[in-house]
């Protein structure tokens, strides 16, 4: 399926979260909603998003806005980490992928070209210089061949249409994609909050 | 009588020395031994005193052999020896020594009366002495019942083994026809013992009388000594060091191994059994088995050409020159190989370097190859053969068989009634006759090798040659060193053709072929092939050296090159030096210490007896070359074993005395631009004996080094300084250690600059230098916690604000307090740390200490950022930066922008990337290995958490924990572990994620900082939860609150600010 794109309806769903209570797209009707696929707390980077974003959270809220995460947890992990860690928004489980799929996101393997160029970069990479001789170059770090998980920021307005998205790929061939940051979501949400009102 | 303090000669009856007042000697004239004043006989001889030298009217009655040298010595020798004693005295040589002793002279001495006693041993050492001097060996000592003779110095010769042992064989020879004849005219036994050991003397003082006084080195004298010894009569016994030297020459056997007084081990030892004939050092090549022949191709082609030209009946002359070694012999042999079938005769001679070549022997070689006379045929078959070949030839030349009889010393009629130089006149013309006959036969090829040997009658056979054949089928092809001139250089047909060294791709060929699949250091054949600079046999002879060595070499854990220069090539280079008039080879010995290049300035102020002639002449023979004309004139030796062997051919004080001349002169020359040269100042002087001066310069060139950021070369001369530093005061030894480990620690040699300080501390707390030990305690404080060690690191803390009690305003106290803060912040100790860090702020800036200041904005800014405040964090390390870059602290400033970069990743990932960018560049540049890995993470980092990158994320982290490893950064290293942790666990490799973890932890828990014991506490609790284990998760989980705990850091802190230092 294709990535959702800028007004487009929001896809609605429903799914368990680690607070208990099952949470909707349509429960928030009336506000914008950040609706953020992560790894979730399994994974450390995605962790370090959380963190972050935590930090913009409460101007989020200022603006009226929630943020729904939708992790791969499967409901009593989820639990687990929400009973352990200070998560502040819903944590949404779709261990099947079942909501990511009907927002367009996909598992995706990468083309043979792509893991030969990074084997080749991680050979031919400068190596520090030093005093006592070349050192020899530990090839853990040749590409496993590893897939590689649609990352997805989608800001919905209050009418539930899709008014920012940041989806695909991580790696493109041209190289990372970066993460959109706090400045820039909120940046959205007054955008559109504004012309909303 | 010459004074032994100043070398005055006094009158013969004087007592003291007129010039200096030292009182003199009296020496017995007959064996130079020093006499007591009132002596009226040696007491070493037996001589009267006062008596006549025993060469003009020998002491009938002494009832000793005779034992003055220079009355045995023939004049050419004793004139060689005399004419060039000055340069010889003070050397270091190669030499072959011989020892031959008679054995049963006891015994005989007591049955025989003096006067026949005297008689029978003149004829024994009468022998003994012609062998040695044919060979142009010297003999240096009579030892009661023998000799002791040196080959190789006072006259340098690059085959002293090769004609030591010819010398004894001949001996042996003529003293077991005089045995016999003792045998059995008398009744007699008499027979002689001869030993042989190959190995370095000094040569001391050279005599009037040709005694030289010498300085045995290791076992070379004592050696020999002791091998006659257990030599069997008659017979000649060689050391493994001699052995090695003659090997191919002649036929040997071994035997032993022999305990020998004096040596700790058995030594093995060779029997000589025979001569193998005149050989050439190519043909004992040739029969070991030739490399293969590489790069002379144009060479060969060249000589095929000729050869083409000269076979349609226009002679050519062919001069191949070239230095020893260079392949000249070789090449000619190819030339014969590639003529093949070609229809031709080949008649090749050698000139050779012994004294055993009579006048005309190399062109007697050609007329034996021509007539094919063999080295065993008797008189009366040479004659035949020279009668038949000459009339077979051509009947016409038949007047030249008388001629040619009288070359081989065969009886002949005709030759009568000439005087010397009509014979002379004659023998040429027969020689040429005779070539030129055998010309008319079919294309002919002369070869004449070595021909700078050549006797003077050879050469002018060879020249009246040289101009007969120019309309006939001949090549005539002469090698030579270079150097030498041949008569014919001049002549129409002549061609010279100069032998180059070869390329280095073809040397490396040759060096490969040579040690093969040997297992050999790395970098050993190209360390081979540099040092061989072209010339095959010194390629061949140092691979060689290098692939014998090598095992054992390796099993010491060393490599065998140790600059050591095989003897074959030292003695080669020995002789060719020694060849040199005096004032060339004084001029080269100043040039050898000079260095490999030198500007004619530097010579000119060190020696300004050494004319621009000299060193012209020095180009001209090919031992230097000039290097540049512009800005000024460029000497540069054309072989750098040259330079070597000269310079180690000097004793290490006359070394030391030029070395100084030259330190001076350098210092005079670049008065203005001292820094240019302190490198080599520093090696003049360390070299002659003045410390104190070359630790100033090599101080100097290590700052020098520093301020470049060239650690590994700070430290080298670093090194050298505290080397040299063993006499200097308790202050300089400090100084010098401390700077050595500054450099080290510079270049992230942890444990290096932790022993150079750990030296130097108790150096300054003896002399009382409060600041200076609080200063290193400060510095080892940061290298223990750098390498993980904590406890070591806290207590030199303590001790450093301890030593400096009261006098707590300066400096050192800063530094201490902002270190003091650094840690204290790492450790978790928030407000703590503050309170140091704004402590040393304070005192930094009051004392206007940079780096404290710099460093102390970093510690707060940090602080202000773990505790939630990020902008006024960012603020203060900027602040960091900003002192630190435009103060020049290359370090400060990189702990600045790492920090930065993790700051700002959160909220602006392009400057966070600039940051680490920027942060890399410096780091590489000024060679800050250990911030360079924090640099790493911190962009390993950027690419996990901002761009998603975990390909580059592992490779930066991998760098990073790599480079840890070979720092000993073990406060760094769990690290890089903790983000390849990370990058597993996000691909969901939940095995591989659990081992870095807990190898991080390992190291974690022993550094005890909070910022990595948490990530791995969360990272190993959220792997537990994964794989549903919940109690093990919550053990984990309960240390991660216990960090946060004690830090006052939230996880959020700990997640969003990953690393800071």
């Amino acid at each position: 399926m294709a990535s959702l794109r800028v007004g487009d309806k929001a896809p609605a769903f429903r799914l368990p979260t680690g607070q208990g209570s099952e949470v909707g797209l349509d429960d928030y009707r009336g506000r914008p909603v950040v609706v953020w696929f992560t790894k979730g707390m399994a994974c450390p980077f995605c962790r370090q998003h959380m963190s972050h974003l935590a930090r913009g959270y409460p101007s989020m809220r200022e603006l009226g806005a929630e943020v729904l995460e939708v992790t791969f947890s499967k409901p009593d992990r989820a639990r687990f980490y929400v009973q352990n860690f200070t998560i502040p928004w819903p944590y949404l489980c779709d261990p099947d992928y079942a909501v990511r799929r009907e927002w367009g996101l996909e598992e995706r393997s990468h083309s043979p070209l792509y893991y030969v160029k990074n084997a080749f970069l991680g050979m031919t990479m400068e190596q520090p210089p030093n005093d006592y001789g070349a050192s020899s170059p530990t090839m853990g770090e040749m590409t496993k061949l590893v897939r590689d998980d649609d990352m997805g920021l989608f800001v919905v307005d209050r009418d539930g249409i899709v008014r920012y998205a940041f989806s695909g790929s991580y790696m493109t061939e041209g190289g990372a994609r970066k993460m959109p940051s706090n400045e820039e979501v909120l940046r959205e949400l007054e955008r559109f909050a504004a012309k909303g009102s | 009588m010459s004074c032994a303090a100043c070398g005055q000669e006094n009158r013969p009856s004087a007592k003291f020395c007129d010039r200096c007042g030292v009182p003199l000697a009296a020496r017995c004239n007959a064996c130079a031994a020093e006499l007591r004043p009132d002596a009226k006989f040696c007491d070493q001889c037996g001589g009267r005193v006062g008596s006549e030298p025993a060469g003009a009217a020998a002491p009938a009655a002494a009832s000793r052999p005779p034992r003055e040298i220079a009355g045995y010595t023939p004049r050419h020798l004793a004139e060689k020896i005399l004419t060039s004693r000055s340069a010889l005295e003070g050397e270091r040589k190669q030499v072959t020594v011989l020892f031959a002793d008679c054995v049963g002279f006891t015994a005989l001495s007591a049955r025989l009366d003096p006067e026949d006693l005297h008689e029978l041993m003149d004829g024994c050492f009468r022998r003994l002495l012609d062998a040695v001097h044919r060979y142009e060996g010297t003999v240096n000592q009579f030892t009661g019942d023998g000799v002791m003779a040196l080959f190789g110095a006072p006259i340098a010769h690059e085959d002293h083994a090769v004609r030591a042992v010819a010398a004894a064989l001949t001996a042996q020879v003529g003293l077991a026809e005089y045995r016999q004849r003792l045998a059995s005219e008398r009744g007699l036994d008499l027979a002689v013992r001869i030993g042989l050991n190959t190995g370095p003397v000094v040569v001391g003082r050279i005599g009037d009388d040709l005694r030289m006084d010498y300085t045995a080195q290791g076992e070379t004298v004592n050696l020999a000594a002791r091998l006659q010894a257990v030599a069997p009569p008659g017979g000649v016994l060689l050391s493994s060091a001699t052995h090695r030297l003659v090997d191919g020459y002649f036929r040997t056997e071994e035997r032993g191994p022999f305990s020998l007084k004096g040596l700790d081990q058995p030594v093995p030892a060779y029997d000589v059994v025979g001569r193998r004939g005149r050989r050439t050092r190519f043909e004992v090549a040739l029969e070991r088995g030739l490399t293969p022949f590489v790069g002379r191709d144009r060479e060969l082609a060249f000589l095929l050409d000729e050869f083409e030209c000269a076979r349609g009946g226009r002679g050519r002359v062919v001069s191949i020159a070239g230095n020893g070694g260079v392949g000249k012999s070789r090449l000619v042999h190819e030339l014969r190989r590639s003529l093949g079938d070609r229809p031709h005769t080949y008649l090749e001679s050698h000139c050779r370097p012994h004294g055993e070549s009579l006048p005309f022997a190399p062109a007697a070689e050609l007329v034996e190859a021509l007539l094919e006379i063999a080295e065993g045929d008797d008189d009366s078959a040479r004659a035949e053969k020279i009668d038949s070949g000459v009339r077979h030839l051509d009947a016409a030349l038949e007047w030249t068989i008388p001629h040619v009889r009288h070359l081989f010393g065969l009886e002949a009629d005709g030759a009568g009634g000439l005087d010397d130089a009509q014979r002379k006149r004659r023998m040429i013309e027969a020689l040429k006759a005779l070539i030129l006959g055998a010309a008319g036969r079919g294309p002919l090829v002369l070869h004449v090798d070595d021909l700078q040997w050549a006797d003077a009658s050879s050469e002018e056979a060879f020249a009246a040659l040289a101009d007969g054949i120019s309309s006939r089928p001949v090549l005539f092809v002469s090698s030579y060193r270079t150097g030498y001139v041949p008569p014919w250089q001049d002549r129409a047909n002549h061609q010279r053709l100069a032998v180059s060294p070869l390329e280095p791709e073809h040397t490396s060929q040759m060096v490969h072929g040579l040690i093969g699949s040997a297992t050999v250091a790395p970098g050993l054949r190209e360390l081979v092939v540099e040092r061989s600079e072209g010339n095959p046999l010194f390629a061949e002879e140092l691979a060689t050296y290098v692939r014998d060595r090598e095992p054992s070499a390796s099993a010491r854990g060393e490599t065998a090159d140790d600059g050591a220069v095989p003897q074959t090539i030292q003695d080669l280079l020995t002789a060719r030096i020694d060849r040199l008039p005096d004032a060339l080879k004084r001029t080269l010995q100043v040039a050898s210490v000079l260095g490999r290049e030198f500007p004619r300035t530097l010579m000119e102020a060190v020696a300004p007896e050494a004319s621009a002639a000299e060193l012209d002449d020095l180009v001209r023979r090919e031992i230097l070359e000039e290097k540049e004309l512009f800005p000024e004139v460029t000497y540069r030796f054309t072989h750098v074993l040259t330079r070597q062997v000269a310079y180690e051919g000097m004793l290490l004080r006359a070394r030391a005395d030029l070395h100084a001349a030259a330190g001076r002169a350098l210092e005079r020359l670049h008065a203005s631009r001292i820094d240019d040269v302190v490198e080599q100042l520093a090696e003049h002087y360390a070299r002659s004996g003045n410390p104190a001066k070359a630790i100033e310069y090599l101080l100097r060139a290590g700052d020098r080094a520093s301020a470049l950021f060239a650690h590994g070369e700070a430290r080298v001369y670093y090194r050298r300084a505290l080397a040299l530093a063993g006499g200097a005061a308790a202050s300089e030894r400090r100084r010098i250690s401390e700077k050595l480990g500054d450099a080290a620690f510079a270049a992230g040699a942890l444990d290096d600059a932790s022993e150079r300080w750990a030296e130097a501390l108790p150096l300054a707390l003896e002399e009382r230098d409060h600041r200076s030990a609080a200063a290193l305690h400060t510095k080892l404080a940061r290298a223990c916690w750098a390498a993980g060690r904590r406890d070591d690191a806290l207590s030199h803390l303590d001790a450093g604000i301890e030593v400096l009690g009261e006098d707590s305003s300066n400096l050192e106290a800063a530094r201490s307090y902002q270190e003091r803060g650094r840690v204290s912040l790492r450790l978790g100790d928030h407000s703590v740390a503050r309170e140091w860090a704004e402590r040393a702020l304070a005192l930094g800036e009051r004392l206007g200490a940079a780096d404290v200041v710099s460093d102390a904005y970093n510690t707060l800014g940090v602080g202000f950022a773990r505790a939630g405040d990020i902008e006024r964090g960012a603020e203060e390390v900027r602040r960091s930066l900003d002192t630190a870059l435009a103060n020049e602290l290359g370090s400060a400033a990189c702990r600045a922008y790492t920090n930065l970069a993790v700051i700002y990743a959160g909220f602006d990932h392009d400057r966070s990337a600039e940051y680490c960018r920027a942060g890399i560049a410096l780091a590489e540049r000024i060679g800050d290995r250990l911030q360079q890995s924090w640099l790493y993470c911190a962009l390993a980092g950027g690419h996990c958490s901002v761009a998603g990158d975990y390909d580059e994320g592992i490779r930066a982290a991998e760098s990073a924990a790599d480079l840890d490893r070979e720092l000993g950064q073990r406060n760094h290293l769990p690290i890089p572990l903790i983000l390849l942790g990370q990058i597993h666990q996000c691909r969901t490799d939940l095995d591989a994620s659990e081992q870095c973890y807990r190898e991080a932890l390992a190291v974690a828990e022993s550094v005890g900082e909070p910022q990595m014991l948490f990530p791995c506490y969360e990272g190993l609790a959220t792997l537990a939860i994964e794989r549903g284990d919940d109690a093990g998760a919550a053990g984990w989980l309960e240390k991660s609150r216990e960090a946060q705990r004690r830090t006052g850091w939230s996880s959020d802190t700990f997640m969003v600010l990953p690393f800071l230092c």
